[in-house]
């Protein structure tokens, strides 16, 4: 094992070796709203809420490239027209390329699942999108936006949706160690568009963050 | 015949023989020339008897040819180194003196003229006195290592003065040169008026005064030639600064304006999501958490707005601007200390120019 290490060591390029990688931990509670349409049952919109705990670990190399994962977990209650809990369950991988100071490519992939007494569904949607970083004057404030596309979601039992995106806003606030972010999410996937199989799913998400640098200098 | 066409006959022949009898004057120099090298070969071939009519021919006032001064001098030079020969010395000595007379720097080769030749030229020289100066020769002088070279020539021992008088109005002439002279002399100027200045460009006289220790006699003469300056290309300096290119150093409310815009994209971007991204058959979408977010954009750009709207000083831009400030000041001085090396190389261009004197 230390002479797998000293070997990665060895080969890797002195910048890597140098430059220390920034790890933060992070921590989420999100107010989440699930809607769904199933036009081929006929049921009617479904509606459910509930709260959903995360946890994440993010690591910065080298002064460009982040890399992330993430997971979150849940309850969703039913609400009108919905008749059973969902239990939600997501893991995610991300990764993030900064091209400007305020400006970010990322590429990732998340798999989740819906569980009722009745049935499973496990999504699994790779992603590639966008976000940008505004820094307002206050130090340590700035505002957030991201816009991704799943362009190959998969749902089991279902075919892929015709539309798949995901769009966000929220503002940060970094001071120390500590980052606080709200943000709102909106998930929306339509399946089968102008079919008889027609299905439209939107998940709507509040998220309080926080996150902790827990190794490497502040960005 | 007829009387008319006999009186044509006799203007046309009569205009041809008087355009026949006429030495062209395109020939004339040619002919003395050429009387001169037959002399000079006969001479070489010590054909004295035959190049004594010819050299007597060219310095005759009744020569019809024109003769150069330095024709005549060869001359007169020539003639006089015959006559040491033939045993004429006092008319040697003669000859040599007008030759002297006409051309100070007139000098007998020891390669080529005898003894007794040399000997009968130093006696004529004491019986004339004259001074010359050579024309200017075409000169590129760095002043700072070069110097500028005249010749003038006295026939004998003389006190001699030699002036540069520049040719513009007022100005006075300032002597490169006092004291005695015999025969040729070079004169170096190191391109500078006697109050240690650069002379300056124009049109200058060269005035060589001699007064002779032999006889009672006086003479000068004076060439003239064109003082000009090298004109060094120099740099410009950097230009200040415009007010746009420096960073601002103090903060204020037209920044302080686009934090609100920045608040506005924020809550816009939250709205637009909850509004223009949901699904209208669904509905929903979670309005009152983008509302949140919204006006949590709103308080943000506000604070910034807040922030930046008292007035301060900005550290950073002050400091940036400080050291694009000093970057110029030591480019412009670098540029400056070219520039005066550029100046003081003081390349002088020296040339002759039109008119002679006495």
């Amino acid at each position: 094992m230390r002479a797998a290490l000293g070997l990665v060591l060895f080969l890797a390029p002195a910048a890597a070796v140098a430059q220390a990688p920034r790890v933060v931990v992070s921590g989420s509670l999100a107010t989440a709203e699930h809607r769904v349409e199933d036009r081929s049952v006929g049921g009617g919109v479904e509606i459910s809420a509930g709260t959903l705990f995360g946890a994440g670990v993010r690591v910065s190399v080298g002064s460009r490239w982040t890399i992330a994962a993430s997971g979150r977990s849940g309850v969703l209650h039913p609400g009108r027209g919905a008749t059973l809990p969902r239990d939600v369950a997501e893991l995610g991988v991300d990764g993030a390329f900064m091209m400007r100071q305020w400006f970010d490519v990322i590429a990732g992939v998340r798999v989740r699942s819906y569980t009722t007494m009745l049935a499973r569904q496990r999504w699994t949607a790779p992603h590639l999108g966008a976000a940008a970083r505004i820094p307002f004057a206050v130090p340590g404030l700035r505002g957030l936006l991201d816009v991704t596309v799943h362009p190959f979601a998969g749902v089991n039992g279902l075919a892929r949706p015709e539309v798949a995106i995901s769009t966000g806003a929220g503002v940060a606030y970094a001071r120390g160690r500590l980052d606080v972010q709200l943000g709102y999410a909106l998930e929306r996937y339509d399946f089968a568009r102008g079919t008889v199989a027609e299905r439209f799913e939107q998940l709507s998400v509040l998220t309080l963050q926080v996150q902790v640098r827990a190794r490497g200098r502040a960005p | 015949m007829k009387p008319r066409a006999v009186a044509a006959a006799l203007v046309a022949l009569l205009t041809l023989a008087a355009w026949l009898a006429a030495p062209p004057r395109a020939a004339a120099q040619d002919s003395s020339a050429v009387t001169l090298q037959r002399a000079r070969g006969y001479y070489n071939d010590l054909d004295l008897e035959r190049a004594l009519p010819l050299l007597r021919q060219v310095v005759s006032p009744q020569w019809p040819y024109d003769v150069t001064p330095g024709q005549r001098v060869e001359a007169y030079k020539y003639l006089a180194a015959a006559l040491v020969l033939v045993g004429e010395r006092d008319s040697a000595v003669t000859y040599f003196a007008a030759a002297l007379a006409r051309d100070p720097f007139t000098d007998l080769d020891p390669q080529e003229f005898t003894p007794a030749q040399r000997l009968a030229f130093a006696a004529a020289r004491p019986r004339v006195f004259a001074v010359a100066a050579r024309p200017v020769a075409d000169a590129r002088a760095d002043v700072r290592s070069d110097r500028i070279h005249f010749v003038v020539a006295t026939t004998h021992r003389a006190a001699l003065q030699v002036l540069l008088h520049p040719m513009e109005e007022g100005a006075t002439a300032f002597p490169i040169f006092r004291g005695d002279n015999e025969g040729e002399r070079e004169i170096a100027w190191d391109g500078l008026t006697p109050d240690g200045r650069l002379a300056a460009t124009g049109r200058y006289a060269l005035l060589v005064v001699g007064a002779s220790r032999l006889l009672d006699r006086t003479d000068s003469a004076r060439v003239y030639f064109l003082v000009a300056r090298e004109a060094p290309t120099l740099e410009d300096t950097l230009p200040d600064f415009p007010r746009s290119a420096l960073l601002p150093e103090r903060a204020g409310s037209s920044r302080a304006t686009r934090e609100l815009a920045k608040g506005i994209i924020i809550a816009g971007g939250a709205l637009l999501v909850s509004s223009a991204v949901v699904n209208r058959e669904l509905g929903g979408g979670g309005r009152g958490g983008a509302s949140v977010v919204a006006g949590l954009g709103v308080l943000a750009g506000a604070a910034g707005f807040l922030t930046l709207s008292r007035r301060h000083d900005i550290p950073e831009n002050i400091q940036a601007n400080l050291q694009r400030q000093a970057e110029r000041r030591a480019a412009n001085q670098a540029i400056r200390q070219r520039n005066a090396d550029r100046l003081a190389q003081a390349v002088l261009i020296v040339s002759p120019a039109a008119g002679v004197g006495p």
